[in-house]
């Protein structure tokens, strides 16, 4: 239902609406108390509309009264414009509240739908959940690039009349969770919607949802994209603001409660489908496989974009999904899992905290069905996986890869690697460019080298920590310094090396900074024309050799 | 001058396993007593050199070392090297005007470097190279204990350290008959870390051309102790066998007196019952004869002195250590000294508490 905005945080699970259930002991009890906590919310949600209304039409008087005297006297235009422009501002913000909220569009979901043709196994596999959970299959399957899964309708009439039911199914879930993990995911999703003895119950959410998502168009974050507010003072705007932030909060807290009963009674449908433990560690999974995905994007797939270097489309997701099946990673991994923590509460949040899920699920009576360690994946539903991830792989990467080259991995971590050995060298640079008055290229550290100027060098190198101790002075303050230059010299000649296309670093999905592919002479020669520099007599005639056979270029 | 503990960094104890640095054994300095200020003497009134005049660097007199350093400090490392030639054989004269020199290039090895360009085929540059070496690197580590050294300084510390060896073997190629280089390496074979039959090698090689080589010995021997890369049997099996047969006056009790002075309890309130041992007093017992039959210019009489006053002082000996610390004159730049954090603070207030006891007993005749 909510795209954006605090509702869907990537760590919170699996979202959304709908009913709960409950015993029918107490059902005149409860269906009493539903109706009046469900009048608050209606009139909390009507009251947000009056609030948008009134402003406008407070507003609106503002501008007829600012108009009127300004016709009575010609000094007044600039009063007049002001008001003209905060009205617009608010009517912008006030419209966008009221019924952008609303709508989830296809252009805010980062994947792709995939019809009943496209991936059979998938659709059957569903309305066989829905089946299991007692409610209707969706009408559309989205497959997106987020951690998360969620089911929603498109309901009128604040949630009364259903709409047309959507799921969206994140590819990183089905990378990442066993099929009996991922079926936990999906019940719960259909959950929401089990039963249908009390719709109020989607009341809380949709309200919930609809003052988050106004609070974050309040928040001008289309305006900002465009440009709009950043160093452009609006007036009035932080006032709408914060009008638009206090009811927010208000309605959030009224929600809440009800929001996180129909978590766990969720929770509880997916336990009972897929099994306790398989839910349990569902619910786990979701943080690790957050974990995992946010540093395959840190460490593999951005790597390049500073250079405008990407994967290839294809690459994007199955590059997640082999780093998921290292060993190496896996171990990772599992420590990741063994170490969970809980995370920090967050206020207002539509989901209890995690931990409390799981200790929910855990605390039920052992239904004696075995975790899943199959090693499978639920990704092997999929028909046609490779066409689905090249699809939705991109989405990963968003908008900063627009116009970005597609290319292998190797060179990828090239780029990469390359560059972090130049930065590695970024104080020696910082000397030489203060020495010669102008950047200089590797080949300008030899030359000075040569002149003899490398104790000059050594000396404005600034010192590691603990290394300006005053025992430190004299040969042992300049050898220490040395020790402190190799690495930013053999950093320079690598960065050098790389642009000649003489080494390059094989990626491996074990260490991102990928493995150094130098030629067995060319790594001997480079270390001992390194320890030339540094020796006791420094000679950079070695290093020249190496690094410019052919001479430098002018 | 070259004593174990000057190689390892100022510190017998700075180990690669780390031990945490020692304080000094006695309250006066180390614990003073909040409400009566602590006791002190005049030194000069007991004969004693006052505390401003003591020099660190060395452990007594050196004329000939004074001039090496003085005129490298010029410049002049030709001077330096006649002075050096001018050692002969006799190999634990030279071995400790190479320490010397080494010691000097930590500050500035200007002179060094000119030497070994221009004499490129000097053995002794190359073996004063190789100290120097060892003597930058561990500065660079610094003599903490190995826990709080960082990776920087761990880099450093090889990186530099790996260069010495070479030194030593060219100046064992053009000198074959010369140990100083191989003494030399015994000494960076610690510091590098060299596997037990390795560092037996490089032991050979010293013994096969000075065997009665003490400097060498006492190196050695911290190769062998637990902490380092030996074992309890392994490190008392070298003293045995250094010590064995020994006359008097050869001053091998060195030896032995260096390890009571590593055994020594970390913990202060332990150390009396330690120093009060019958066995322990009975070392020291034979290493104060070894002294007194040994000649006055032997070259490690001073060390057996320093050694002696600091072992009596603790032991309760008061009379006997401050007849050593008024033989020892203004001099502190010694083992077991150099253990301490602050080794003229340690001396001195050493030489206090040796003295006052000294008082406290009457001030019996002195030895």
């Amino acid at each position: 239902m909510v795209p954006r905005g605090i509702a869907t945080h990537r760590l919170s699970g699996w979202c959304l609406a709908a009913s709960l259930r409950i015993g029918t002991g107490e059902w005149i009890g409860t269906l009493m108390r539903r109706v009046v906590h469900a009048a608050h919310v209606i009139v909390l949600l009507l009251g947000f509309y009056v609030l948008c209304v009134g402003l406008l039409a407070a507003l609106v008087a503002a501008d007829v009264l600012v108009t009127r005297q300004a016709a009575a006297s010609a000094a007044l235009d600039r009063e007049v414009v002001i008001a003209y422009v905060l009205t617009a501002v608010v009517a912008y913000i006030a419209v966008r509240g009221i019924f952008v909220s609303i709508r989830v569009r296809d252009r805010n979901l980062r994947g792709i739908e995939v019809s009943e043709r496209d991936e059979p196994a998938l659709w059957r596999h569903v309305e066989f959940l829905a089946r299991e959970v007692g409610t209707r299959p969706p009408k559309r399957i989205y497959l997106v690039a987020d951690v998360n899964a969620s089911v929603w309708d498109n309901a009128h009439l604040l949630g009364l009349i259903p709409g047309q039911r959507r799921m969206k199914l994140g590819l990183p879930l089905l990378a990442g969770l066993t099929p009996a993990q991922f079926d936990a995911a999906v019940s719960h999703e259909l959950g929401h919607f089990g039963n249908r003895d009390l719709r109020f119950g989607a009341l809380d959410h949709r309200a919930a949802a609809n003052v988050a998502s106004a609070m974050s168009a309040a928040r001008g974050r289309r305006l900002e994209k465009a440009g709009l507010r950043r160093g452009l003072w609006i007036p009035g705007h932080n006032t709408v603001e914060a009008m638009f932030d206090l009811y927010g909060r208000h309605v959030l807290a009224v929600t809440q409660a009800a929001r996180r009963r129909q978590e766990y009674a969720a929770d509880r449908v997916a336990a009972d489908i897929a099994g306790h433990a398989n839910a349990a560690s569902a619910l786990r999974e979701l943080r690790v496989i957050a974990t995992a995905l946010d540093f395959y994007l840190d460490k593999y797939a951005t790597i390049g974009l500073e250079r405008k270097l990407v994967p290839m489309p294809a690459e994007l997701f199955g590059g997640f999904a082999a780093m998921l099946a290292e060993p190496e990673r896996r171990k990772q991994l599992d420590d990741v899992r063994r170490n969970l923590v809980a995370e920090p509460p967050a206020v207002f949040a539509s989901h209890p905290p995690m931990h409390e899920r799981i200790a929910a699920i855990e605390a039920l009576p052992p239904d004696g069905r075995p975790a899943d360690t199959s090693g499978a994946r639920a990704m092997a539903m999929l028909a046609n996986p490779s066409a689905v991830m090249t699809a939705v792989g991109p989405k990963l990467l968003g908008s900063d890869a627009a116009g970005a080259q597609a290319v292998d991995w190797d060179t990828l971590v090239t780029a990469a690697s390359a560059a972090r050995a130049a930065r590695r060298s970024d104080p020696l640079r910082l000397v030489l460019a203060g020495m010669y008055g102008t950047q200089v290229s590797l080949s300008g550290l030899l030359d000075a080298v040569d002149a003899g100027r490398l104790d000059e060098i050594l000396e404005e190198l600034p010192a590691s920590d603990g290394a300006s101790d005053a025992h430190m002075i004299g040969a042992v303050a300049r050898e220490a310094a040395k020790t402190l230059m190799t690495p930013m010299v053999r950093g320079w000649a690598l960065a050098e090396l790389a642009s000649q296309g003489r080494v390059r670093w094989r990626h491996t999905w074990a260490d991102s900074s990928g493995v150094l592919a130098i030629d067995a002479d060319l790594s001997a020669s480079l270390s001992a024309a390194l320890q030339a520099i540094v020796a006791l007599r420094p000679d950079a005639r070695a290093m020249r050799r190496v690094v410019y056979p052919a001479g430098v270029a002018a | 001058m070259n004593l174990p503990g000057r190689r390892s960094g100022g510190n017998a104890f700075d180990r690669l396993r780390g031990r945490p640095g020692r304080q000094p054994a006695f309250g006066i300095v180390g614990t003073p007593d909040p409400i009566e200020p602590p006791r002190t003497i005049d030194p000069v009134r007991y004969g004693l050199p006052p505390r401003e005049d003591i020099r660190t660097d060395i452990d007594g007199p050196d004329p000939t070392g004074d001039a090496a350093v003085a005129a490298v400090r010029r410049g002049d490392w030709r001077s330096a090297s006649e002075i050096l030639a001018g050692s002969g054989a006799d190999w634990e004269r030279r071995t400790r005007l190479v320490g010397r020199l080494g010691a000097v290039a930590k500050r500035d090895d200007a002179w060094l470097t000119e030497w070994l360009a221009s004499e490129p085929d000097d053995p002794a540059a190359h073996t004063v190279t190789a100290n120097a070496l060892a003597a930058i690197a561990w500065a660079i580590r610094t003599s903490a204990p190995g826990q709080n050294v960082s990776d920087e300084q761990w880099r450093g510390f090889f990186r530099v350290m790996r260069q010495a060896p070479e030194h030593c073997r060219r100046a064992a190629a053009l000198a074959p008959s010369d140990p100083t280089p191989w003494i030399e390496l015994l000494i960076i074979a610690r510091g590098l870390q060299y596997e037990q039959d390795q560092f037996r090698t490089v032991w050979q090689e010293v013994r096969s051309r000075a065997p009665d080589h003490l400097g060498a010995h006492l190196f050695a021997r911290i190769y062998w102790q637990p902490e380092w890369f030996g074992s309890t049997e392994l490190h008392e099996a070298f003293i045995a066998d250094a010590t064995h047969g020994r006359p008097m006056g050869s001053l091998f009790t060195l030896v032995r007196l260096c390890s009571v002075h590593d055994g020594e309890p970390r913990s202060e309130a332990e150390r009396p019952a330690y120093y009060r041992e019958v066995a322990l007093n009975l070392v020291i017992d034979e290493a104060a004869a070894d002294l007194a039959a040994a000649s006055p210019d032997h070259p490690y009489a001073a060390t057996q002195r320093h050694m002696l006053a600091y072992l009596l002082t603790n032991a309760g000996r008061h009379t006997e250590a401050y007849a050593q610390f008024k033989a020892i004159g203004a001099y502190c730049g010694s083992s077991p000294w150099w253990s301490y954090a602050d080794p003229l603070d340690s001396f001195v207030s050493t030489r206090s508490a040796a003295v006052m006891g000294w008082e406290d007993a009457g001030r019996p005749t002195l030895p």
